[in-house]
């Protein structure tokens, strides 16, 4: 990473992306060569058919193109990441209806960032057959685009309209970039290794004993497990975007302080900024449009189609495909409340306010039981034990893990989210002089050695 | 039909989907410029303009619109066609 940065800082701009590519590249090469041909197949195959798309003057032909180009893609994903479902799904299938044993098909590789690489060379395919841009006519750039190392294991999801035109004049870091960005790469350490693993740990073991755990051992876990995706997915997001900005390129941001939803559309408008501002673009708008006489129907049509794909696309789980649904059912039971929860509002004020953000936040912790159980049987698992409203289990596990303990990670928890925009804002968008910075950086490298909970896991959305 | 009036009759489409007399949209105004201007709204603000010029707006049309003004351009295209 070192040698990549100074090798680009001391590259002419227009040249910059040649390093840029030869080190994205040879990092995702590390990989294993199998997922870098297929890496290399799916830049061929998007750029060819974006060229074609624009090629193409009649509309029908377009299309034709389109389809090919989001059919390929989908394929890729289908036999690289979803045989597994498929052959579960089957498996289900043929027992339902007395049939022998399903033949499994034989699992590939996974490759590595396969989900947002695709996102992002088909967000791409999208805009040239909308006319949003036209195609980028030099393969490098476009590999570039695709393979851009700092994000294309976990994201952001970047858009071409956004990032294409960086290719070919990539800005020159200065001093106030790279202080900038280590202050927010070290943030990003401190929110995995403090926050994320520290409470990582609580939540693992509380899923591990499913099925002798009690309600309140539960709601500890889930609210614990809300705030360690999010300091875990939030904390890669803003390292991907440190280390981008050294190499002298902007990437859009991921999240909007999520904890403060007031309801499930605002939850979606500040989580993972990247993929739901993709599938609003890509998936909900030209649904909606399409069906645009059938009135509010349509948007119940667009939100359950779009968040069925969001659930899938997360993982080849059933786990994920309830997750879209739940939060499709949820988000089309507020498009039908929403007058009167605009009148609740205005009658209430303040006090609506502060318990609907309240109501959220346990909402999408009990959604995020569909994330983080393994399957559909631990998922009932979970909600039978929910069921079990004794204090006995919990004052048993006070006891086991010590009180001073738990409460140890309740204030880490409150401190946190207490503190959590404040200091993320001011990282952001500082105004502070190199001694302030310093300060800021040292405390921060103090708290993760003395804090850190070091060599437990790896990030929570490497594995979409 | 005038400039003048063509956006006259828009700014009547936004009022009577903002349910607010007091909107008045330019060129440059985008979805960010108006408080609860979502995809729900957009979606009434589209079919409105349908019904208040009789033109049919596509969804490859919509996709393509980052602000008022290319509203404002794809109205009059249609309407002078």
């Amino acid at each position: 990473m070192l040698i990549t940065i100074l090798v680009v800082r001391f590259t002419a701009a227009q040249w910059r992306w040649m390093p840029l590519l030869l080190a994205s590249f040879f990092f995702y090469s590390l990989t294993g060569i199998e997922a870098f041909v297929l890496l290399l197949g799916s830049i061929l195959f998007t750029y060819y058919n974006a060229q074609k798309i624009a090629e193409s003057v009649n509309m029908t032909k377009r299309y034709r193109w389109l389809l090919v180009s989001v059919c390929g893609q989908i394929l890729i994903l289908g036999v690289f990441k979803y045989l597994g479902f498929f052959n579960g799904l089957m498996q289900g299938v043929n027992a339902l209806l007395h049939r022998g044993p399903w033949n499994d098909w034989e699992l590939l590789i996974l490759p590595l960032g396969i989900s947002f690489y695709t996102f992002q060379s088909m967000g791409y395919v999208f805009d040239v057959y909308y006319k949003i841009r036209k195609p980028e006519m030099h393969l490098g750039k476009y590999a570039l685009f695709v393979s851009f190392f700092p994000q294309i294991q976990s994201g952001p999801i970047g858009r071409s309209k956004e990032m294409m035109p960086q290719w070919s004049n990539i800005a020159t870091p200065h001093f106030e970039d790279y202080r900038w960005a280590i202050q927010l790469f070290v943030w990003g350490l401190l929110k995995k290794f403090v926050v994320a693993d520290r409470l990582g740990n609580y939540v693992d073991e509380v899923y591990a004993g499913a099925g002798s755990m009690g309600t309140w051992v539960w709601l500890f876990a889930l609210a614990l497990y809300t705030v360690q995706l999010y300091a875990d997915f939030s904390a890669y997001s803003d390292m991907a975007i440190a280390s981008a900005k050294m190499l002298g390129i902007r990437l859009p941001e991921n999240f909007d302080f999520p904890y403060k939803a007031a309801n499930i559309t605002d939850f979606w408008r500040r989580w993972h900024l990247s993929l739901s501002g993709w599938l609003r673009d890509y998936i909900y708008t030209p649904l909606l449009f399409s069906k645009k006489k059938w009135k509010k129907w349509a948007v119940v049509y667009a939100i359950g189609i779009t968040f069925v794909i969001c659930g899938i696309w997360h993982g080849a789980n059933m786990t994920f495909v309830w997750f879209g649904v739940v939060q499709a059912a949820i988000l089309i039971f507020e498009l039908f409340t929403k007058e009167w929860r605009a009148r609740q509002s205005e009658r209430f004020g303040k006090v609506y306010h502060g318990l609907s953000v309240l109501v959220t936040f346990w909402v999408i912790s009990f959604c995020f039981i569909l994330f983080r159980a393994e399957d559909m049987q631990q998922v009932m698992v979970v909600l039978k034990d929910l069921m079990h409203t004794d204090f006995v289990s919990f004052s048993n596990y006070i006891a086991e893990k010590n009180a001073s303990r738990i409460l140890g990670v309740l204030a880490l928890v409150v401190l946190f989210l207490g503190l959590n925009e404040r200091w993320d804002l001011r990282l952001r968008q500082t105004k502070w002089n190199s001694r302030q910075s310093i300060w800021a950086v040292s405390g921060m490298l103090v708290l993760l050695v003395i804090m850190g909970v070091f060599g437990k896991n790896d990030f929570i959305y490497f594995q979409f | 039909m005038s400039n003048e009036e063509l956006t006259a009759r828009v700014d009547g489409v936004f009022r009577k989907v903002f349910k607010n007399e007091g909107i008045s949209v330019h060129r440059e105004t985008t979805a960010k410029d108006i408080a609860g201007w979502d995809s729900i709204t957009h979606l009434d603000i589209i079919s409105g303009m349908e019904e208040e010029f009789g033109v049919e707006i596509t969804g490859f049309e919509v996709m393509n619109m980052n602000d008022v003004g290319d509203l404002y351009d794809l109205l009059t295209q249609k309407l002078e066609a």
